[in-house]
């Protein structure tokens, strides 16, 4: 069997003096969606700062593509495919939404195609294109979130991590956006998708995780989650 | 009338120059969240390199300038490798860095005077003459001035938002962490900003000294007043420190005139606090971008 | 959270230590230049150690306090040559008047971000200097400055050495004063929470006192005893001048508190004494004097980011750093 595509082995990692991860270890599947679930602090966006190289690994392996990621830096994950979508968007405010697209296609691999890629991108938001001339501070929340998916795609991904796509949208929006989501898994790429809330990746993960102070605590199938109402309650509140 | 109109055209000049000095500041805070302290003695070493190569190298005046410039982005650059590149990150950094570039900047002072020593020294890179339109008295030297600044800001400019380097820049000013999530190289990034920023400073000094003179602590108050033209605009807003420094320029034309030049300081000062009272920002300033 | 390097046995008590040392000192020597010296150490001490106060404790990036030590110095020289008032009645108003220099500085500065403080206290600093610099009226001495304002009275008392001693003795008293009201901000149960609160987003109503009066509070009170400790040094140099703004001795005062370890108990002090022996090591080379220190602060904030009494401590195994902030979280990586 081929390597997965993504493999954390015991990875640690955290602030100052202050350890968040405490040994998280699985796998992301080429062409599978992958989701973390779990409450609010307890070190779903360390984990993808820690995988995408903003932060540094205290111990453990990250293996993405075969190769050992853990002393890359950002740019070098990057370019690899591996794309880290924030929490947040983080989109640039001071730029339009074309600049922003543009920006996704930086790395000079992505800049080549960049014209073309941006045209895939439009036709998944078309909304997109509408307001590509507008800054990307007066888009509404929805848009923001579209648009730092869509810059997360100018570059040549091979994994998107996402890390909470639902977060402070109103739940049409949220549903549009994981219409959009689940279309990209459709076209192949593999997704790691962070969640505080189970309802939303059950129709589309593969496998889920569950973390819970720094630690996978569970993991499974969608369904299997589903069937757990001990595991909903405990963890996740539900 | 023709006194008001000869100041606000003086102030006008003045404005371009500050400009120039201002824009490299603002620039370096906005990309790097550093203050950085040694600006004023760039300024300053800017305007000497200008001064040697006429003098000791013995090339026409005006290669001065393009000399300085590239000489002093090259010390910009190893200001960067050497002293703040390795801080940024670690403990303390904002603090650290704020006084190791005010160290850099003392030593390079006593350098200046070791070496130049601290007589005043005029810039060559001068044109004598004036002509009169309108009733102001232009001289060639304010025009040449202007031509610079403008050329330099509009190349600048250009550089900014239609460049790849330009745009990285931008971004990692905005949103540094997803700046990097571009496939941004900081580091690159940082070096480029400093070495553009010591260029800036020393065609400012350069143009600055032409007017007035060359000594080892020329650049302290210029440095000051940039500082006070950053707040002014807003840290890190480009084009509010542009339009600062021409207000800051025509502000400090007129109280010379009106009120003596000791009192041109104080005055802007007493200006910003009033701003800052009310726009803790500064007058274009936007409230500082929230990082995650 | 312990900010003293060694905190056991004789360890502990080394604060006092030092003070009989220097106590002794003018008992086994009558070298005037030592003594000078160690007047001058006692002076900045005192001065950093308040100041360290408003970096480190209160988290203000201000630098106007070299202003308000100055202050302090020309008010009782202003009093002292305009209205006859002796220095010894004139130490204490100094202190008040440099307070209240301090509140009005603190009122619109302490509302500013980090940065915007920074400039506009320097600013501050350079505006104070060019308006004494340029006053020409006589009020300030102007560019001459101002002298023969009278003094405590010591060489009547005690002759020409013994005034030095007496010069001395008050300026380790005004030190042992200005140390313990710091350490008693930084560890009363109000200072700690400050600063484990400092920099949390939920601060406000916390710890039942709002953040922009604690800074306040700190500011003004540190403004006296730095306005106290430049009346002192004035009335004992019997000059004061604008040299005294001199930027350069602003940044080593500055880098003395963080080279030492901004925050700490006795970082400032430690970052004193190591400057002031090298500078005076230096003593010879005036012209390489300045690259030297500012050299050596370069390498010192390399190799110990948080300061010497930092990187003591964790040589004997207690940090010094404060928790975590939400602040410094977010920015590593």
């Amino acid at each position: 069997m081929s390597e997965p595509l993504l493999r954390l082995e015991n990875v640690q990692s955290g602030y100052d003096d202050h350890l968040v991860l405490q040994g998280i270890s699985f796998d992301v599947p080429e062409g599978s969606v992958v989701s973390v679930l779990g409450p609010n602090g307890h070190g779903k966006s360390t984990l993808l700062r820690t995988i995408s190289g903003l932060l540094r690994l205290r111990g453990g392996s990250i293996r993405f593509a075969g190769e050992p990621i853990d002393k890359w830096r950002v740019d070098q994950i990057v370019a690899a495919g591996l794309v880290h979508i924030p929490q947040g968007d983080l989109v640039f405010p001071q730029m339009t939404v074309r600049e922003n697209l543009y920006l996704g296609a930086y790395l000079p691999k992505a800049h080549v195609r960049r014209d073309e890629q941006l045209e895939r991108v439009y036709h998944l938001f078309p909304r997109l294109k509408e307001r590509s001339g507008q800054l990307a501070s007066t888009l509404s929340g929805g848009e923001r979130r579209m648009l730092a998916i869509g810059r997360g795609l100018m570059s040549r991904a091979r994994l998107l991590m996402l890390d909470e796509p639902s977060l402070g949208l109103a739940p049409l929006i949220t549903e549009e956006i994981y219409e959009n989501i689940r279309k990209l898994k459709e076209e192949g790429y593999a997704l790691l998708l962070v969640e505080e809330n189970p309802e939303r990746v059950a129709d589309t993960a593969d496998h889920i995780h569950l973390i819970d102070h720094g630690s996978v605590v569970w993991q499974g199938s969608a369904k299997e989650l589903h069937a757990n109402d001990h595991i909903l309650t405990t963890y996740l509140g539900v | 009338m023709a006194a008001l109109i000869q100041t606000i055209y003086s102030g006008l000049v003045l404005g371009a120059i500050y400009a120039l000095m201002a824009v490299g500041l603002t620039l370096i805070f906005g990309a790097l969240r550093v203050l950085n302290l040694a600006h004023g003695a760039l300024m300053m070493m800017g305007a000497y390199v200008s001064w040697l190569t006429a003098e000791w190298i013995g090339l026409p005046a005006f290669l001065g300038l393009p000399v300085s410039f590239i000489t002093m982005m090259l010390v910009g650059f190893a200001i960067y490798k050497l002293l703040i590149g390795p801080m940024i990150g670690k403990p303390n950094w904002e603090t650290n860095t704020f006084i190791a570039t005010s160290g850099l900047a003392l030593a390079l002072e006593s350098f200046a005077l070791l070496v130049f020593g601290p007589r005043n020294q005029a810039q060559p890179f001068a044109i004598a003459g004036n002509f009169q339109f309108l009733g102001v008295t232009i001289s060639y030297q304010n025009l040449v001035i202007m031509a610079v600044a403008a050329v330099a800001l509009i190349l600048m400019e250009r550089f900014l938002t239609q460049t790849r380097s330009g745009l990285a820049i931008r971004a990692t000013a905005q949103l540094p962490d997803a700046a990097q999530l571009m496939g941004i190289r900081q580091d690159h990034v940082f070096l480029l900003v400093l070495g553009l920023s010591s260029g800036l400073a020393a065609l400012s000094g350069v143009l600055l000294s032409s007017i007035f003179f060359i000594a080892p602590t020329f650049g302290f108050h210029p440095m000051l007043k940039s500082f006070i033209i950053c707040i002014f605009g807003g840290l890190g807003n480009i084009r509010g420190t542009l339009y600062a420094a021409f207000i800051i320029g025509i502000t400090e034309a007129l109280v010379s005139l009106y009120l003596g030049v000791r009192f041109a300081l104080p005055v802007m000062f007493g200006l910003i606090i009033v701003v800052l009272i009310f726009r803790p920002t500064g007058l274009f300033g936007q409230r500082e971008v929230v990082r995650l | 959270m312990n900010s003293a390097p060694m905190a056991t046995g004789l360890g502990r008590h080394w604060p006092w230590i030092a003070v009989l040392a220097f106590v002794a000192v003018p008992w086994i020597t009558d070298d005037r230049y030592l003594l000078a010296m160690i007047i001058l150490f006692f002076v900045w001490s005192l001065v950093v150690v308040q100041w360290n106060l408003v970096l480190g404790q209160a988290g203000i990036f201000s630098l106007v306090q070299f202003a308000i030590f100055n202050l302090g110095a020309y008010f009782t020289a202003i009093v002292g040559t305009h209205l006859q008032i002796p220095p010894a009645i004139s130490l204490v108003p100094a202190g008040l008047f440099c307070a209240l220099f301090g509140l009005l500085v603190g009122l619109p500065c302490l509302r500013l971000r980090g940065p915007y403080v920074a400039l506009l206290t320097l600013a501050t600093h350079s505006v104070v200097y060019l308006m004494i610099f340029a006053d020409t009226s006589g009020f300030t001495g102007g560019g001459y400055g101002l002298y023969g304002f009278g003094d405590y009275g010591f060489r009547d008392m005690f002759g020409s050495f013994g005034q030095l001693v007496a010069y001395y003795y008050m300026a380790l008293v005004l030190l042992i004063i200005g140390c313990l009201v710091a350490i008693w901000v930084m560890r009363s149960p109000l200072g700690l929470a400050f600063r484990a609160l400092r920099d949390s987003e939920g601060y406000a109503g916390a710890i039942g006192i709002s953040r922009y009066r604690y800074q306040l509070i700190v500011f003004t009170l540190t403004s006296f005893f730095i306005g106290v400790a430049g009346s002192f040094y004035g009335t004992y140099l019997g000059l004061v001048d604008a040299t005294g703004f001199d930027f350069g001795t602003l940044m080593l005062l500055l880098a003395m508190i963080v080279v030492g370890g901004m925050g700490t108990r006795w970082g400032p002090i430690l970052g004193c004494a190591l400057l002031m022996v090298l500078s005076e090591f230096m003593r010879d080379y005036p012209q390489w004097r300045t690259m030297a220190v500012g050299g050596t602060v370069i390498v010192f904030l390399l190799l110990w980011p948080r300061g010497i009494a930092d990187a003591l401590a964790r040589l004997f195994g207690r940090s010094t750093k404060k928790p975590a902030s939400s602040a410094e979280a977010n920015g590593t990586g």
